[in-house]
């Protein structure tokens, strides 16, 4: 009751203050147009308005930050769907669904899917948020770094068998991701890796560029190379220009949406996750759990609805370790964070406490925007599907610009556009072998944390790999991914079978 | 279709066995209880590639022996409608628009490649001839429009610092 009271007073002062109201409204609309840009992700957008926040008192810049956030994690579906070019790395597993299911002239309904999707994921973390967030502050202390360790290990397990037909190609893709992920400087002794004596690449590769490359670049090569297939707009049926999903579509997702909300949010508690995890934990569990798994990567609505639902779950969910123990939950609260202590705020244990007007506040502009964001985006979902109508010699050279300029922009670096190219040519390679490119950035992202967190884990550990494989968290996690991958190919197995007895008969 | 995956597979072997070469030539500095060698973590990337992509490669030539056939190109048509002078001369352009991003500026670069792009997929879907005149100044004047509001996006928006180049050189002496 008391969090329910503490909210409703977080609502009072919002209402009550038209200047930060305001801001919220416009984070949204400036959430969304960012976060429909390849590679500007909601870290990315928050850390640009800097200047701004900085002249603007905590209460509206962190509420207006909190609605950016939110909004970016909305406007990156809309490219990954249409474009099949992600905003960034969370909204990855939303192309592998939603870009099919606009290939077939159902992009309203995909976007449509994904904004409902998104709404109840926001919502159901945001009521875990309000009501549970000091019991679950302990979860993410309660994840030693070999537990998070099996986490990685279990999800990159998981990916060889989430895209394709082909077990052994999608392991192929997730390790040359993985192997993209170790270029750079070795941490620990400062020794560079890969880097062919490049400088530039001393720093690494940030997982943007080959996001950018691989969709942006590599997608609009494969469209000139076989323009037979390049995405229409949604064939003229009365149904895809409203703006509502399909009923029956609703139906089959609202358990997809309530399991990716909690997957989401829970990730999101990890410490470094990020909505990448959430989104890819949520896309695999869903398409284990559903009734038609062959659906999934042809245009699965489960497959769109449950990674967009954890993808802003996610946030909820890091805001969790944000607020009460000062550790950001993604990259996007690293940047919140580093606001709070520049306003001399301290997150931390007794944050809630000392600092309850604003926490309530930020809460309170989340719930709000998430409306705001549903409202704003579901009536435009035919317009923005009318983006695959802009005939493709306009369209395709508009993004291999942009896809371009993008990557100059992460770092003001023609090294870094340069990458982006060199990455479209091996996003194009990709399709031409059969190899998932979503594979390819998923086993990126998990490389850069799996690495790390073996590390962490051989630390602490004083290098004792019983120790590390034998944490019972850890054993629990190394035990679902056994399973689920010993589950998926018995499936297969039997699917072959079945197959070759229907053909024989 | 065992060409594809044979042909693929071989290469990743490729790709496998120089990361691995490089692996090996890494030091081992800071290998000891407290810290895995920088080596470590790579070596098992690059080992279970290699592996992988070998089994790739034995399993479809195993595969394609087995069915008896004339190891041949992929499904019927699949890459036979490769358009690979588009492909080859819009990757091309892309290199040299990134060459001219530094020489030019941005806004020129990019009205260059927009119009040029345009051109390239529309004359190709189109068949329009090259040299006609309505066509290019459609796409002249698209690549106007989109780079300027590409440039307010990044720039005005966003706060990028693009390259200026020749355009305010241009403007003041105009």
């Amino acid at each position: 009751m008391d969090a329910i009271r503490q909210l409703l007073g977080g609502f009072e002062t919002i209402a009550t203050d038209p200047l930060t109201l305001t801001l919220a409204l416009l984070g949204c609309v400036l959430g969304t147009a960012v976060g429909l840009l390849p590679g500007v992700g909601p870290s990315t957008a928050i850390a640009l308005l800097l200047p701004v926040a900085i002249s603007l008192d905590p209460q509206p810049a962190l509420v207006m930050m909190a609605a950016i956030y939110l909004g970016a994690e909305y406007g990156g579906r809309i490219s990954a769907i249409l474009l099949n070019i992600p905003g960034d790395a969370g909204a990855v597993m939303t192309t592998l669904d939603g870009h099919p299911m606009a290939r077939a002239g159902r992009a309203s309904s995909a976007l449509a899917l994904s904004a409902v999707g998104s709404f109840f994921g926001s919502i159901l973390a945001l009521i875990g948020l309000t009501f549970l967030a000091l019991p679950l502050s302990s979860v993410g202390l309660a994840f030693s770094p070999s537990a998070y360790l099996a986490v990685v290990v279990m999800a990159v397990m998981l990916s060889a068998t989430l895209v394709g037909d082909s077990v052994i190609r999608g392991v192929i893709a997730a390790l040359l991701g993985m192997m993209i992920a170790t270029v750079g400087t070795d941490l620990q002794t400062g020794i560079p890796r890969f880097t062919l004596g490049v400088s530039e690449l001393l720093s690494g590769i940030s997982p943007l560029i080959p996001i950018i490359g691989v969709f942006g670049i590599g997608e609009v090569l494969w469209s000139v190379a076989h323009p037979e297939q390049t995405v229409h707009a949604s064939r003229t049926s009365g149904l895809e220009r409203r703006f509502r999903p399909d009923l029956s579509d609703l139906r089959r997702v609202r358990g997809a949406i309530g399991r990716g909300s909690v997957t989401g949010f829970i990730a999101g508690i990890l410490p470094g996750s990020g909505s990448s995890l959430g989104s890819f934990f949520a896309y695999s569990l869903e398409k284990r759990v559903s009734k038609r798994p062959e659906e999934f990567g042809h245009g699965s609505p489960q497959g769109v609805a449950a990674p967009e639902a954890a993808n802003n779950a996610s946030v909820g969910g890091a805001l969790i370790p944000m607020f009460t123990l000062g550790i950001p939950g993604s990259g996007t609260t690293a940047v919140l964070l580093a606001y709070l202590i520049v306003y001399g705020l301290d997150p931390g244990p007794g944050f809630f406490a000392n600092n309850a007007e604003l926490a309530w506040s930020i809460i309170a502009a989340l719930f709000l925007s998430s409306f705001v964001l549903l409202a704003l985006n579901l009536p435009l979902v035919s317009v923005f599907a009318r983006i695959l109508d802009i005939p493709a010699r306009f369209l395709l050279p508009a993004v291999l610009a942009l896809s371009v300029v993008a990557g100059f922009a992460l770092q003001n670096s023609p090294f870094d556009a340069a990458m982006v190219i060199a990455f479209g040519a091996i996003g194009y390679g990709l399709r031409v072998a059969g190899l998932s490119p979503a594979l390819l950035i998923i086993g990126v992202i998990l490389g850069h944390i799996l690495e790390r967190s073996l590390r962490q884990a051989y630390l602490l550990h004083n290098g004792d790999v019983v120790s590390i494989l034998t944490d019972p968290l850890a054993l629990l996690f190394y035990g679902i991914g056994v399973v689920a991958i010993g589950a998926d190919v018995v499936g297969r197995s039997r699917r072959g079978i079945a197959a070759r007895r229907a053909r024989r008969e | 279709m065992h060409v594809r995956e044979i042909v693929s597979g071989v290469v990743v072997i490729g790709v496998a066995v120089a990361y691995l070469a490089m692996t090996v030539g890494l030091p081992d500095r800071g290998a000891s209880r407290s810290g895995l060698a920088p080596s470590v973590y790579p070596f098992t990337i690059g080992g279970l590639l290699l592996v992988v992509a070998a089994a790739q490669v034995m399993t479809h030539l195993v595969l394609a022996g087995r069915a008896n056939q004339k190891v041949k190109a992929g499904p019927a048509g699949e890459h036979a409608q490769t358009r690979w002078l588009g492909l080859g001369a819009i990757f091309v352009a892309t290199w040299v628009y990134l060459w001219l991003l530094g020489l030019l500026g941005f806004i020129l670069a990019t009205t260059l490649f927009l119009a040029f792009g345009a051109r390239l997929i529309g004359a190709a879907s189109n068949r329009t001839k090259w040299y006609a005149l309505r066509p290019n100044l459609t796409a002249l004047a698209y690549g106007v429009v989109t780079s300027v509001a590409i440039y307010l996006l990044f720039a005005e928006f966003l706060g990028v610092l693009l390259p200026p180049g020749l355009l305010p050189q241009l403007l003041d002496l105009s």
